[in-house]
């Protein structure tokens, strides 16, 4: 008879180990686009639709940031050490308890990503994962730590299938010509600086045959709304990871949105799956 | 059950739960106004029609097509910078609008200094040039306003009009 294994700390190991490694694979890509906050030097900030945005910005602290160079490198510095900082005290050698690291991460967090995204770089759903990992990672019981990670898994669906359903709602689905008028929308910029690219040509042929860009965009619906089956099993997570990441690689293709920074909640879909199971005789 | 587990293992981690699940739904039904980390994941699911023009920064870039195209975020960095320069008047506007009228309903009194930006043409003239010349060519000239162009699509393909920034 087979079983499936529980969440074991062996698990809690090697999620941790993924969720670093791609962090600092991610940050090491930013630092490249000169997206960190001290390659930013921001002068001017945007306010977002977002009332826990204006809770912060009501301290003043995202406009102390505004030309402090010295400001943005200290708030890199801490934002891309803590995680290495709770990998070799909380993990590695196990001598600190790990909401003594994990608290002031999850609030540095908060404060880092929510000032980040009032600057010109990038938008503030992907970092959904800085927001709400730190929390899973706090916590001292095993089982506490399953099942905020859990949690987070069903946070990672519903972030998926309900942009699926939006398009539903909108009727964005239905509307023949809606994906190459997104095509131009995204690439203007592109296609006026580049003419007789090959990409420039590719996104062209999109927009003029709305027949292929529509179609694209319902198949990447589709995948968004295969994340629903999430919700009632675990059996299908891999597959499920898999197609996350095809949705990456062709946003980045199509699109040219580079969504990476969800991969680190897209991992629970690999590290709570029914994988494991034990033959009991 | 998955809430059912987590109530029989710690009640107030279900509380905690179900309160961000309903939350989360609200923000999903209402389609408006979020609260990280309850967001909206629209991702281009808004009814968009092909327009006859389009506001474009024509900057050509300083490397080749293909560098400019695997680097998006260096783009992305470069435009808003612009896109919400331009945008400083609407930004304001938002903080009168949307920002105070929330406010009011909670009897709060947010203070505008905070919210609103006034960054003067020679403060950004000094910044951008620097921060945004070592990806894109910018005009040569003192007299380049950062406004956008406008591009009309024929059809065919999306046409830079002759007037707008020298």
């Amino acid at each position: 008879m087979s079983v499936p294994v529980l969440f074991t700390s062996d698990d809690r190991y090697r999620f941790t180990k993924a969720f670093i490694l791609v962090f600092y694979v991610l940050a090491a890509y930013h630092w490249l686009c000169g997206l960190f906050l001290y390659q930013l030097e921001p002068v001017l900030f945007h306010t977002r639709y977002d009332g826990t945005s204006w809770l912060l910005m009501q301290t003043g602290i995202h406009q102390w940031l505004l030309d402090n160079p010295a400001g943005c490198i200290v708030f890199d510095l801490l934002y891309y050490s803590f995680p290495a900082i709770y990998w070799f005290c909380c993990v590695k050698r196990q001598r600190l308890h790990p909401a003594v690291v994990g608290i002031p991460w999850l609030v540095f967090n908060w404060v880092y990503i929510l000032c980040y995204v009032m600057y010109p770089s990038n938008s503030i759903e992907g970092h959904i994962a800085g927001l709400l990992l730190p929390f899973v990672f706090m916590q001292h019981k095993l089982p506490s730590f399953y099942y905020l990670l859990s949690g987070a898994r069903y946070v990672f669906l519903f972030f998926f299938a309900s942009a699926g359903l939006w398009k539903l709602r909108t009727g964005s689905l239905f509307e023949m010509e809606h994906m190459s008028a997104v095509l131009l929308v995204q690439h203007k910029e592109f296609l006026v600086a580049y003419p007789g690219h090959w990409y420039t040509e590719a996104v062209y042929f999109l927009v003029k045959n709305p027949v292929w860009s529509q179609s694209l965009f319902i198949i990447s619906t589709v995948i968004e709304l295969v994340f629903i089956a999430g919700f009632f099993t675990k059996r299908f997570d891999r597959i499920l990871f898999w197609l996350f990441v095809l949705f990456l690689i062709a946003d980045f293709w199509v699109m040219r949105i580079p969504y990476f920074g969800a991969l680190p909640l897209a991992l629970t879909l690999l590290y709570l799956s029914p994988r494991k199971t034990k033959t009991l005789s | 059950m998955f809430l059912k587990q987590v109530y029989r293992y710690s009640k107030p981690m279900f509380l905690l739960m179900v309160l961000f699940a309903l939350f989360q739904l609200f923000c999903f039904y209402k389609q408006g106004m979020v609260f990280a980390p309850w967001f909206n994941y629209g991702m281009y699911s808004g009814r968009v029609k092909i327009q006859p023009e389009y506001d474009v920064y024509a900057l050509p870039g300083k490397y080749n097509g293909t560098t400019r195209w695997l680097l998006p975020q260096k783009d992305d960095r470069v435009l808003l910078a612009l896109d919400w320069y331009n945008g400083q008047e609407a930004n304001n506007l938002f903080f009168q609008k949307n920002v105070m009228g929330v406010c009011s309903k909670f009897r709060l009194k947010p203070d505008a200094a905070k919210f609103t930006i006034h960054v003067p043409e020679a403060t950004f003239r000094r910044w951008y040039y620097p921060y945004a010349s070592a990806w894109v060519v910018l005009p040569d000239s003192s007299l380049y306003d950062f406004k956008p162009r406008k591009a009309a699509w024929d059809g065919y393909r999306l046409q830079l009009k002759s007037t707008g920034t020298p």
